[in-house]
């Protein structure tokens, strides 16, 4: 039979007095992340690793901080390291949608967009002078004069020779011709008819001579007016290259040493000089002048758009390499994208347009992602991967990624690319996508995995203090007193259910220490004391436990049938806990077992009406097997029995029962009563070793409640996995009660331990003869097999024969 | 300073060209500013039909270069087509100025149609290069609308509209005093209110003086503001060339014939006037 556990084994317990320190104010600040070595020496190595394919998976739970930890480590890295080029975009002249890319030097790129609009407004101005002034003026008109009195001589003296032969040049609605005249009026058709013969051919000739001259002078005509267009078009540019070009070499020689800004400058000279037309204009729209030589103009905006630099990304304040966190990782958000405005009922759009992505902000720097959020963002998880591989970024709507349109847009020139990405997520996605993404893994080929806990130690302790001043120092709380720092130290080890550990799921810490705080400054209080973070800590259960309260009542109301009292044969308390969101808490549930005669199945019925999980099916199923080869090895077993959980109407799920289903099997078996005073937690395999389950804290502090509420006789307690005994972080109401003897915590190796326990009668071991004694418990159970197996064979012998004397005729009358 | 005859309509002759349209444009404002009739006239020219009619003659589209046979009636279509465009152009101008408006076809030559029908009280607006065949050349129009005439005349070079600067060709003459008279009472209310005036002077420095002294005399009468400056006026060249350089947006000049035939080159709506008698200024 196993001893109780001592009360110093079911709470580890903080000494405050080692702790060294009065209060947190005395502590320093933690320099070092907390129990993160592998995780922190995996963030260094994978930013210290300048080759492709070497960004960073961070996995871990979420609430340890990594998120702040690896926002820290790149904010250091990045201080060290240069503020990456400017990137701008720039028209290109040539291929209007293919904007050109250029990279400057931090600082320079909005310098240079400052300088490039302040010459595009100098030259505006310039060109403008340049076309006002009078020798333009007069030169343009000596152009479009002579146009006017090519045309005019032209006319005039196809008139005059029309004249001199009594023909008059005349002009119609719709063109021109000849007639002959008489006395300054053109002849009537039956004037001309009275003329002489002779008269009328030779007008009807000249006529038509003239006719053939006209039509040859106006198919001149347009020939004429394409010379005179020439002949402005480079008096224009004439005029333009003299006003633009010392405005143009002063921005050059400001930026020789940037020969792609020099490239540019050549290219908006030239652009300047093809389009002074419309910088002469501008706003003020065409001038009146010849037919024809009014070409459409872009309005003065349109121009200034032109020759604008759209300054993507500014390093101009960086300090040293960006890091970037995109909290909203769509597909556009990270690569960028191209927006249009709506003009005259038209989407148009232009280089001004194109808007940077995190990518663009982050080039040159670290970006960090959270991975479920990229994941369910459309397109965005294949957009960052094809940047990755090609190192660099190029801007296309999801539309053009997918090859779904093919209306011209703009393509930009693509960025390169030399970003590390770091991903934040669970678990489960990295193993997800390194299972089934194979880009993944050619991408991602660090991983850096966060602890949920670390080992407790002395030093380890200290360092929790240590953390625990940090946390109070950065977030302005009251000094903690090491007291409170313990009972922050206990509940550290509560969370992570193992008294040997310390979480550093820093959510839930940081979240009791403020709620501690709260506490104390509303009791007016200096210091935050271990009242506080008690008070704190009961004060979140308080808020979430209405469903334990409610399932205790109606325990304690019989409604829920649960005895802490007596003995019942195939009757035994088991354990079970419920989650509710953060809170979780443990209740006794009725198990219970009946036998008969039967085929040797043991049936589940939870499993029968789909009510059990899997886990908790295996574990039924290793009772078969181990009630087979433990009572019956060389025989058949003779019996079929059910078990269930009484009053569940839910899923039940986990092993974590299959030891109280076997007590309460055997119970039936050998028809020896169990003790309800003791509830049972623990999974069992097939040679009848107890074996650890989780939440065994929280199970126990159920029956201990429900024990409590009825009132503690001495004799209740729970048995558990021995294994379990290091996870123990019991409630110090728990804790006084074992240690005064009115509730016991006993740890099982062996499930005859737990039955010796719980019958108050021996298990029993087989003998030289292998049999079991006789008034054990498994003598008993191997007694009942028997005689089972015995009435199986009975019952199954076929009938014997039946002689039937035959009956002799009844007289009949 | 001369009075001005009194104009008490404004007749604009109209060829529904985009010349003929400017000239309504500008000769509606004019009416609505003066509070006058709009009259448009449509002359059917007498000398196209003819010509149309005539068996040989042909004729050769300015834009298309192709030469084909005329035909009376056709052309005759054409022209009625013209006319309505004309008369609703006119109309619909009217009504937006809010004008007493009445329309005439005629049929004859356009400019002795244009003469007979212009009373000394009109002011007659007309497209210096119209599509009817009333002259190629402006010189050639002013030269024949205003010798036979009394009053003003308005015309305006292809898409020009009357603008500011208002500005008047200034000459110690009956018509230059008219013409000083008109642009005062045009420039209070359509334009600026501001009357630019170039005084043409000799080259004698006497003349220039005494002429300029006129001008400031004259100027000083007006109810607008006005600014003077002096430019050649002669020889015809210079004298044109100090004008495009004073960029003027419409000129306003009293009938003179040398400096109207040297204004040919502006491209600007010039106003000519002629006062109906001659009257002998006062000297001081």
């Amino acid at each position: 039979m196993t001893n109780p556990l001592p009360p110093e084994r079911l709470r580890r317990q903080v000494d405050p007095a080692l702790l060294g320190f009065a209060t947190t104010a005395e502590l320093g600040d933690l320099r070092d992340v907390l129990g993160q070595s592998r995780a922190t020496d995996a963030l260094r190595f994978g930013i210290g690793m300048r080759r492709q394919g070497y960004n960073l998976f961070v996995l871990g739970p979420q609430g340890t901080g990594r998120h702040s930890i690896v926002r820290q480590f790149l904010t250091e890295q990045a201080r060290g390291e240069p503020a990456p080029h400017d990137w701008c975009y720039v028209a290109n002249f040539e291929q209007e949608h293919k904007p050109k890319g250029l990279a400057l030097p931090a600082g320079v790129g909005v310098k240079f967009k400052r300088d490039l609009e302040q010459l595009i407004e100098d030259l505006g101005a310039a060109i403008t002078a340049a076309f006002e002034s009078d020798e333009y003026r007069a030169r343009r008109q000596e152009i479009e004069g002579s146009l006017k009195e090519r045309h005019e001589q032209a006319f005039t003296a196809l008139g005059h020779e029309a004249e001199e032969q009594g023909i008059a040049l005349i002009r119609t609605p719709t063109g021109m011709g000849f007639a002959p005249m008489q006395d300054h009026e053109v002849i009537g058709p039956e004037q001309f008819h009275k003329l002489p013969e002779p008269e009328q051919q030779r007008l009807e000739a000249a006529v038509g001579a003239l006719q053939e001259k006209l039509e040859m002078l106006v198919r001149q005509l347009p020939q004429w007016r394409r010379e005179v267009q020439q002949r402005i078009r480079d008096l224009d540019r004439e005029v333009t290259q003299a006003a633009v070009e010392h405005l143009i070499d002063d921005m050059r020689r400001a930026y020789a040493v940037h020969p792609a800004v020099i490239d540019h400058l050549a290219a908006v000279q030239q652009a300047v000089v093809d389009d002074a037309d419309g910088f002469h204009h501008g706003e003020d729209g065409p001038e009146a002048g010849i037919p024809g030589l009014a070409a459409m103009r872009p309005p003065k905006a349109a121009l200034t758009r032109r020759f604008a630099v759209n300054l993507l990304v500014d390093h101009s304040d960086a300090s040293g390499a960006p890091v970037v966190y995109e909290d909203n990782p769509g597909y556009q958000e990270l690569i960028g994208r191209v927006e249009h405005i709506a003009q005259m009922g038209a989407l148009v759009t232009d280089f001004t347009l194109i808007k940077p992505g995190a990518l663009h902000r982050a080039n040159g720097g670290y970006l960090m992602l959270d991975a479920h959020k990229i994941l369910t963002q459309p397109f965005a998880w294949d957009g960052l991967k094809r940047c990755l591989s090609a190192r660099e970024i190029r801007i296309e709507s999801p539309g053009q990624m997918l090859s779904l349109i093919s209306t011209v847009s703009l393509e930009p020139e693509r960025m390169p690319l030399d970003v590390k990405v770091v991903l934040l997520g669970d678990r489960h996605l990295y193993y997800l996508l390194y299972h089934y993404d194979p880009d993944f893994r050619a991408l991602f080929k660090v991983a850096a995995d966060f602890e949920e806990d670390i080992p407790r130690d002395g030093d380890s302790e200290l360092a929790y203090a240590h953390l625990v001043a940090t946390l109070a120092r950065r977030d302005a709380l009251l000094p903690f007193t090491r007291e409170a720092v313990a009972s922050v130290i206990e509940h550290s080890a509560r969370l992570a259910d193992d008294s040997s550990k310390l979480s550093i799921a820093m959510q839930q810490i940081v979240d009791v220490l403020h709620e501690a705080d709260y506490w104390a400054r509303a009791g007016a209080g200096e210091t935050i004391t271990a009242g506080h973070v008690a008070r704190a800590l009961a004060a979140r259960i308080d808020r979430q436990d209405r469903i334990r309260d409610r399932m205790l009542e109606q325990t304690l109301r019989g409604t829920l049938l649960i005895d802490t009292a007596g003995a019942k044969v195939g009757q035994i308390n088991g354990l079970s806990v419920l989650g509710l969101g953060e809170f979780s808490f443990g209740h006794p549930t009725r198990l219970s077992a009946r036998v008969r005669l039967g085929k040797g199945e043991v049936i589940d019925i939870q499993r029968e009406v789909e009510m059990g999980g899997p886990i908790h099916s295996k574990g039924v199923l290793i009772l078969s097997g181990l009630l087979a080869a433990r009572y019956s090895p060389d025989q058949p077993l003779a019996l079929t029995a059910s078990l269930v959980f009484e009053q569940t109407y839910g899923e039940i799920e986990g092993d974590s029962a299959s030891c109280a289903e076997l007590y309460a099997l055997l119970s039936a078996i050998a028809e020896i009563p169990i003790r309800q005073c003791y509830a049972v937690t623990g999974s069992v395999n097939q040679f009848g070793e107890v074996q650890a389950i989780g939440g065994v804290n929280e199970k126990i502090e159920g029956f201990f409640d429900l024990c409590a509420r009825r009132g503690l006789t001495g004799e209740q307690g729970v048995l558990i996995p021995v294994s379990n005994v290091a996870h123990l972080m019991l409630r110090e109401d728990v804790v006084e009660a074992c240690r005064a003897g009115r509730f016991a915590i006993h740890p099982v190796t062996m499930i005859d331990e737990g039955m010796e326990l719980l019958t108050g009668m021996p298990a029993g071991e087989r003998d030289a003869d292998g049999r079991f004694p006789p008034e054990t418990v498994n003598g008993r159970v191997a007694d009942r097999l028997s005689v089972m197996l015995e009435l199986t064979r009975i019952y199954s012998a076929p009938p014997e024969p039946v002689q039937v004397e035959p009956v002799p005729p009844r007289d009949t009358q | 300073m001369i009075p001005l005859p009194a104009i008490r309509r404004i007749l604009v002759a109209l060829d529904a060209s985009h010349g003929g349209e400017a000239a309504l444009e500008a000769a509606a404002l004019l009416a609505a500013h003066m509070e006058v009739e709009l009259a448009g006239i449509f002359v059917e020219n007498e000398d196209v039909l003819r010509f149309a009619a005539l068996p040989f003659t042909r004729e050769t589209g300015v834009a298309s270069a192709a030469t084909r046979k005329t035909d009376r009636q056709e052309v005759e279509r054409l022209l009625k087509v013209r006319a309505g465009l004309a008369e609703a152009a006119l109309v619909r101008e009217a009504e937006r100025q809010r004008l007493r408006w009445s329309f005439e076809v005629r049929r004859g030559r356009v400019m002795s149609q244009l003469l007979a029908d212009a009373e000394s009280e009109d002011l007659l607006a007309l497209a210096r290069e119209g599509a009817l065949g009333h002259g190629l050349r402006a010189g050639t129009t002013v030269e024949e609308l205003l010798p036979g005439r009394a009053g003003a005349v308005l015309m305006l070079p292809a898409r020009a509209k009357l603008a500011p600067p208002l500005t008047v060709i200034y000459e110690e003459s009956p018509p230059g005093a008219a013409a000083l008279t008109l642009a005062g009472r045009i420039a209070r209310g359509t334009l600026d209110g501001v009357v630019r005036v170039l005084v043409p002077v000799p080259p004698s420095p006497a003349a220039a003086r005494r002429i300029e002294a006129q001008a400031r005399e004259d100027l000083a009468r007006l109810p607008v503001v006005a600014e003077m400056k002096n430019v050649p006026c002669a020889p015809p060249a210079a004298f044109a060339a100090a004008v495009r350089a004073a960029r003027p947006g419409t000129l306003v000049m009293g009938w003179n014939a040398g400096l109207a035939r040297a204004l040919q080159s502006v491209d600007v709506p010039l106003i000519v006037v002629r006062p109906e008698r001659r009257a002998h200024r006062r000297r001081h």
